[in-house]
């Protein structure tokens, strides 16, 4: 069965990935390479070019050249520029932009904040976001706190690796607060009176 | 749970048809949403095995009458192995409705999300929020909250509250309601402040009126004194009982620390070594009241190497120590994420510890897991998960994961000048 499931994962891996060339890293993972002028047709049809790429410099024949070299970087909007649309409730000058970050963002670890990069961030958010919760708002939706606060789904692991299960009784005795954030006593009940926690 | 299971059917309907670009035509208002497929194959301690197949959609509607909007999160699922029946778990059914054009004033009013200085619920209620300037708001909630882990009711509980925002400083009062006895009238308040543009500092007070009980304080520091340094710190005495039909309840884990309370210490830093290394390290050491030995100490170092926009490829690992009365473990974790290409990323994990506990002696506790992505179209992918765990109390315990992730938009769009 293991041997099967190997071979289904090297067969998959293969099959998707050849004749794909070199990747280019700095093209594929930046938050540009999902943007597509096609998807935003009817806004530019409504709305011209300008928008989003302000070009607003002024220029004498000269420094044609130059700016043709460095076109690609002059008009190149700047995150504003697309967040102005898919992250900006409530002021979107297109409301029914998708606002989800990994649209673009296909490597969601360089937009996280500095402060969410600390070993306890998992512990001390709320007191972030209890002071301004609008200062969270601005990437995340209700759904992502519910993601962890209530959804209690055993095939994702959102916040425990899978050891836990064996190990977390050393966890719990010496930090008894940390489980009860989250978790209500009939959560353990349920494996600790029902007979498939043996010890 | 009837109306839920007709709302979900419906919600998953137009989901699944505007992918197809059937309606199209049709003049809908705008709408996004995320549909979540996922089937898991469980080996399981008992000899018929485990398979919760679960179905979620995420739909958020908007431009509806009055510019409101209507949120919809929920969950449809059966574990195919036990052969229980359909059940529906709905997290938020609720309508947005602005009673002012720049969102300033708020009603929600359904099945939400409450979270405003005390514990975080789903309640199905009504929240009015009201910016009056850049400096000030308030809120205020009041319904019924609705759990939904195993065996935990909803029965004749009750939630209401008010919180006041003031710049970074926040005052909270809430009033609760289980099973028709109070379980708590309390007040918070606290802040999150930059001190300077590097050092934060931030604190938290509960106080139980209803039962005359301090519950909780808090008092911490984020200092962040250049790009690649951060430093926490963070202090905190919690009561963890409560009181139910008018005597005082154990708290959980009420035989690990047998008053309730406890004092913890936690400290953490990150450094960045250069573009391509980071080290990361945190330690909480608790003194959880309790007679003898009762002092706690969770240690975890490591490492990340990070070449992501070079090679695709971010690796990790760290050291884990944690003592306390019950035991002593050591562990390690091993982790990496790679872009194979366009298509395919492989994340893959590696914990292997070595626990000693005082009922049953030293044992090994090992997990794998090697998940792929395939990215099916640009906006929905496959996942492809092998989870095997290996321990002295069990041998069956492979687990295969299969999921479907799928985002989709559209909709009418509201033209700028509609808007004026």
């Amino acid at each position: 069965m293991r041997k099967e499931l190997l071979l289904i994962a090297i067969a998959l891996t293969v099959s998707s990935c050849v004749n794909e060339g070199k990747v280019d890293y700095k093209k594929e993972l930046g938050a540009t390479a999902r943007f597509h002028h096609k998807d935003h047709r009817s806004f530019i049809d409504r709305n011209g070019c300008i928008p989003c790429h302000k070009m607003n410099v002024e220029m004498s024949w000269a420094d044609i050249e130059a700016a043709e070299k460095g076109s690609k970087k002059v008009i190149m909007p700047s995150k504003v520029t697309c967040h102005y649309c898919h992250n900006n409730p409530g002021k979107s000058p297109a409301p029914n932009a998708p606002t989800k970050c990994y649209l673009c963002h296909f490597n969601m670890k360089e937009i996280e904040p500095a402060d969410h990069k600390t070993g306890d961030w998992l512990k001390t958010h709320k007191f972030a976001y209890e002071a301004k919760a609008e200062k969270c708002d601005e990437c995340h939706r209700q759904k992502f706190c519910i993601d962890c606060h209530t959804r209690r789904d055993t095939v994702q692991h959102m916040v425990h690796p899978r050891n836990y299960e064996y190990t977390h009784s050393i966890e719990a005795a010496a930090d008894p607060a940390k489980c009860s954030r989250c978790h209500r006593p009939t959560f353990c009940m349920e494996c600790h009176t029902k007979g498939n926690w043996t010890k | 749970m009837g109306i839920g299971k007709r709302t979900l059917a419906l919600g998953l309907g137009i989901g699944l048809l505007s992918t197809s670009g059937s309606l199209a035509a049709l003049k809908l208002p705008g709408y996004e949403g995320e549909v979540k497929t996922q089937i898991e194959f469980r080996q399981d301690v008992y000899d018929k095995d485990s398979i919760p197949f679960d179905n979620y959609l995420k739909l958020d509607i908007r431009d509806l009458k009055g510019n409101s909007e209507l949120h919809f999160y929920g969950k449809l699922w059966k574990d195919l192995g036990y052969g229980n029946d359909w059940d529906v778990d709905l997290y938020q059914v609720y309508v947005d409705v602005p009673l002012k054009k720049d969102r300033s004033s708020l009603l929600s009013i359904g099945r939400q999300f409450i979270s405003e200085g005390f514990e975080t619920y789903i309640a199905d209620s009504i929240k009015y929020s009201h910016r009056l300037n850049k400096d000030f708001k308030y809120v205020f909630y009041i319904g019924k909250p609705r759990w939904f882990e195993p065996g935990v009711k909803s029965g004749d509980d009750f939630l209401t509250g008010i919180k006041f925002e003031y710049k970074n400083y926040f005052f909270g009062f809430e009033h609760l309601r289980d099973d028709g006895k109070v379980k708590k009238t309390a007040v918070s308040i606290g802040n999150y402040s930059y001190l300077t543009k590097k050092l934060v500092q931030f604190s938290r007070l509960e106080f139980d009126l209803a039962h005359g009980e301090f519950l909780n304080g808090n008092l911490g520091f984020n200092y962040f004194p250049n790009r690649k340094l951060r430093l926490t710190t963070e202090v905190e005495y919690y009561d963890g009982s409560y009181y139910y039909d008018g005597r005082i309840e154990d708290p959980i884990f009420s035989n690990f620390s047998s008053q309730g309370r406890e004092l913890r210490f936690t400290q953490s830093a990150y450094y960045e070594l250069n573009k391509v290394w980071s080290l990361f390290g945190s330690y909480t050491g608790t003194d959880i009241q309790k007679n003898g030995k009762d002092n706690g100490h969770l240690i975890k170092v490591g490492a990340i190497r990070d070449t992501w926009f070079s090679e695709g490829l971010r690796t990790y690992g760290a050291l884990l120590y944690q003592n306390s009365w019950i035991g002593i473990l050591r562990g390690v974790e091993l982790g990496f994420t790679k872009y194979l290409c366009e298509k395919l990323s492989l994340s893959g994990r590696v914990d292997v510890a070595r626990y000693d506990k005082v009922t049953y002696g030293k044992q090994w506790a090992n997990s794998y897991y090697l998940k792929g992505t395939y990215q099916a179209t640009e906006f929905s992918n496959f996942e492809f998960g092998i989870d095997y765990r290996k321990n002295e109390d069990f041998d069956r315990d492979l687990r295969l994961i299969l999921r479907y992730n799928l985002l989709f938009w559209g909709g009418e769009e509201k033209r700028v000048e509609d808007k004026k």
